[in-house]
C-alpha cells in the first residue's frame, strides 16, 4: 500500500523476486541460444533471437497464468502472485522483441510497408493449415501492450478495479491468439509437431488448474439459507479468530471476520485488484488482503489513514449460537458496530 | 476448524514466513530447472533448415557478362561461375538487365548454398573495356517434367536466412518475390535429393503473381525444364500447380 505513486515500490522481497526471475530468464535465453549455435552453426543470429524471445514469452505466459489458480489452491504460492505484474510486463517485453525482430526480418525492406505486409503478405485464409499466423500474434501483442501499459496502480485506481480487472482478464484472449499463432506458424514447420504437443500439454495443465480452483470457489457460492431477511453464516465457533468465513448472499461474496469476540462483514473483493479478502487475516487490527496486503478496518471497511481505499460493509448479528448477515450492502466505508457474542 | 497452514504472507514485509519461503524456494528451483531444460529441448527440436552463407558486410567486386532470361532473371556469368543477381533488401535486380550482354564489374555481397551462388548487388553495373559479349548459348530443353517441391525466394533460401523455407518464412518469401526477386523451385525427389530451378512461364515470361499463393508450401507442377548457362529453368504452367504436402 502507498499514498503516492512510484514506478516500483521496492522492498527486499521484490528485489529477491526480480533478481531470481531475471537470472532464470537470462539462463533460459543463454541455454536456448547456446544450444542453437552449437547444433546449428549456420543459423542466423536474428532467427535464434526471434525463437529465443518468442519461446521465452510463451513459456512465461504459462507460468503467469498458472500462478493465480495455484495460489487459490495452495496459499504458499502467494509470494509468486505478489509480484506477478513484473512477470507480465517482462513477458510483453519479450513478446515485443520477438515481434519487432520478426517485423524487421520478414517484412521490412520490401515493396510494402512492414505493418501492411504483416497483414496481407501471408493472406491464405482459404485453408485452415495456412491461416496467416502473424495476424494472431499481432493482435495478441496489442492486448499484451494494453495490459503492460496499464499495469501500474495509477491505472488501477483511475480505471477502477472492475474495469482494470476486466481489461486484464483479456490475457486469456491473448493466450488463445498466441496458441493460434504458434499452431499455425512454427507448429507447421519441421519439428513443429513437438511444439504442438507441448502447447497442448501446457493448455491442458492450465485448464485443469483453473477448473480445480473454480471448483473450490464454487463451493462457497451456494447461497446460505435465510430467515426474515437475515442469512445464516455459520456457528460462532466455526470462524477462527483473525480469519473469515466467506458466504454467498445477495449475489455477491461476503467475508465475515472474527476479531476476538466480535464479528464484522465486508465485501469479499479487495478494492485493489479484487483479491479475496475472506482468505486474508486480521493483522494489527486490520483485515489484510492475501494478495498484496491491502488493509481495511473491520468495522468501517475503510483503509486506515492516510490510505483511502474502501469496501462495502454489512450488518451482522449473533443469536442462537450463530452469526447472521443482512445481505444488503452498505456504501463503502460505512461504519457498522461489530456484532458480539451474546 | 484447523487451518492447513497457519502462516500468512505479506509481500511488503521484509521476510516471508519460514515454511512459505521454503516452499517458494523449492517451487522456484523446480520451475527454473524445468524452464531451462525446456529451452534446451526447444532449441533441439526446432531445426534451422539450410546451411547457406551470406557474407554480410563484405562487399567486393565481381566481373562477368550480364544475362537476363526474358528480362526476368538477371545473372552475371563468367567462364567459371554463373551468379543469380538480387537487389538490396527484399528487391530484385531487374535494372541490371539494362546491361544485358555487356561485360561489367559489379559491387556486391556473395550468398552461397549447395554450390549455387547469388550476388546481392550494392551499386550499378560498371561497364568494362571488353564491352559487349556474344550472345548466350541458346537454352537446351531437358523435357517436360512434373516436379514436387517448394517455391522459395532465392535470396533468403541460398543464405541470407537459415531457415528460409516452409510456413514461417512464407510471408517473407512472398514479399521478396513481389519485390522482383526471381522465384526458384526447390525440387525434391523421393531420396531427399534437391535441384534448384528458376521459374518462368511457358514462354519464359515472369509469372510471379500466379505463384504467390503456392509459395512456402509443398506443391507439384508440370513444365519444360531447360538448361540456361549453369542454371536450370522450369517453364511452368501455373495452372498445373497443386498442393502436394511436404
Amino acid at each position: 500500500m502507498s499514498t503516492v505513486y512510484a514506478a516500483v515500490g521496492w522492498s527486499r522481497q521484490k528485489r529477491i523476486y526480480d533478481l531470481t526471475f531475471g537470472g532464470v530468464l537470462v539462463g533460459y535465453l543463454a541455454i536456448f541460444a547456446g544450444v542453437s549455435v552449437a547444433l546449428f552453426p549456420a543459423a542466423t543470429a536474428e532467427t535464434i533471437l526471434i525463437r529465443a524471445f518468442g519461446t521465452a514469452a510463451f513459456l512465461l505466459l504459462h507460468v503467469i497464468l498458472a500462478i493465480g489458480p495455484a495460489a487459490r489452491l495452495d496459499r504458499r504460492w502467494l509470494p509468486l502472485l505478489y509480484n506477478r505484474r513484473h512477470l507480465g510486463v517482462t513477458m510483453f517485453g519479450l513478446a515485443a522483441v520477438h515481434g519487432l525482430f520478426s517485423l524487421f526480418q520478414f517484412h521490412a525492406l520490401g515493396v510494402l510497408d512492414p505493418f501492411v505486409s504483416v497483414l496481407v503478405s501471408d493472406g491464405s485464409f482459404t485453408r485452415l493449415e495456412t491461416l496467416p499466423f502473424q495476424v494472431f500474434g499481432l493482435l495478441a501483442l496489442g492486448i499484451l501492450f494494453l495490459m503492460a501499459a496499464t499495469s501500474h496502480d495509477f491505472w488501477l485506481n483511475n480505471l477502477s478495479a472492475p474495469v482494470w480487472k476486466a481489461l486484464h482478464l483479456m490475457v486469456y484472449v491473448a493466450y488463445g491468439l498466441i496458441v493460434a499463432h504458434v499452431a499455425f506458424g512454427v507448429g507447421q514447420m519441421a519439428g513443429g509437431e513437438w511444439v504442438l504437443v507441448g502447447t497442448a500439454l501446457g493448455a491442458a495443465a492450465l485448464v485443469t488448474l483453473h477448473l480445480a480452483a473454480a471448483r473450490r470457489e464454487a463451493a462457497t457460492d451456494c447461497e446460505a439459507p435465510s430467515q426474515a431477511g437475515w442469512v445464516t453464516v455459520c456457528g460462532v465457533d466455526e470462524i477462527i479468530d483473525g480469519r473469515a468465513k466467506i458466504v454467498a448472499a445477495g449475489g455477491e461474496r461476503v467475508a465475515v471476520f472474527r476479531n476476538g469476540e466480535t464479528f464484522s462483514a465486508v465485501s469479499n473483493a479487495c478494492q485493489h485488484q479484487n483479491g479475496p479478502l475472506g482468505e486474508g487475516r486480521i493483522v494489527d487490527g486490520c483485515i489484510t488482503c492475501p494478495w498484496h496486503g491491502y488493509q481495511y478496518l473491520p468495522e468501517t471497511g475503510a483503509s486506515p489513514a492516510p490510505f483511502t481505499e474502501k469496501v462495502c460493509t454489512f450488518r451482522l448479528k449473533v443469536g442462537d449460537g450463530k452469526v447472521w448477515l443482512d445481505p444488503r450492502p452498505l456504501p463503502p466505508g460505512t461504519r457498522v458496530e461489530p456484532a458480539t457474542r451474546a | 476448524m484447523k487451518p492447513m497452514n497457519d502462516e500468512f504472507y505479506i509481500g511488503y514485509l521484509p521476510k516471508a514466513p519460514a515454511a512459505t519461503a521454503r516452499h517458494v524456494r523449492r517451487v522456484v528451483l523446480a520451475l527454473a530447472a524445468g524452464v531451462v531444460a525446456t529451452g534446451a529441448v526447444l532449441a533441439v527440436v526446432l531445426p534451422y533448415l539450410g546451411a547457406g552463407v551470406f557474407e554480410f558486410g563484405q562487399v567486393r567486386d565481381f566481373r562477368g557478362v550480364v544475362r537476363c532470361d526474358a528480362m526476368h532473371a538477371p545473372r552475371l556469368t563468367d567462364t567459371e561461375v554463373d551468379y543469380l543477381l538480387v537487389g538490396p533488401g527484399k528487391r530484385g535486380a531487374l535494372e541490371m538487365c539494362g546491361a544485358e550482354g555487356q561485360t561489367v564489374t559489379l559491387a556486391g555481397t556473395l550468398i552461397t548454398r549447395d554450390g549455387r551462388r547469388v550476388i546481392e548487388t550494392a551499386g550499378p553495373a560498371r561497364q568494362t573495356a571488353e564491352g559487349a559479349a556474344g550472345s548466350e548459348e541458346p537454352p537446351v530443353s531437358l523435357g517436360i517434367m512434373t516436379l514436387t517441391g517448394e517455391i522459395v525466394d532465392p535470396k533468403c533460401y541460398f543464405g541470407v536466412m537459415n531457415p528460409a523455407e516452409g510456413r514461417a518464412h512464407r510471408a517473407c518469401a512472398i514479399l521478396c518475390l513481389r519485390g522482383g526477386i526471381t522465384p526458384v523451385f526447390v525440387a525434391k525427389d523421393r531420396t531427399g535429393a534437391t535441384a534448384h530451378l528458376l521459374i518462368t512461364g511457358l514462354r519464359g515470361e515472369p509469372i510471379t503473381e500466379e505463384l504467390l499463393r503456392w509459395v512456402g508450401e509443398g506443391v507439384a507442377g508440370k513444365g519444360e525444364v531447360v538448361r540456361m548457362g549453369r542454371w536450370l529453368t522450369w517453364r511452368l504452367d501455373p495452372a498445373s500447380l497443386s498442393f502436394a504436402g511436404k
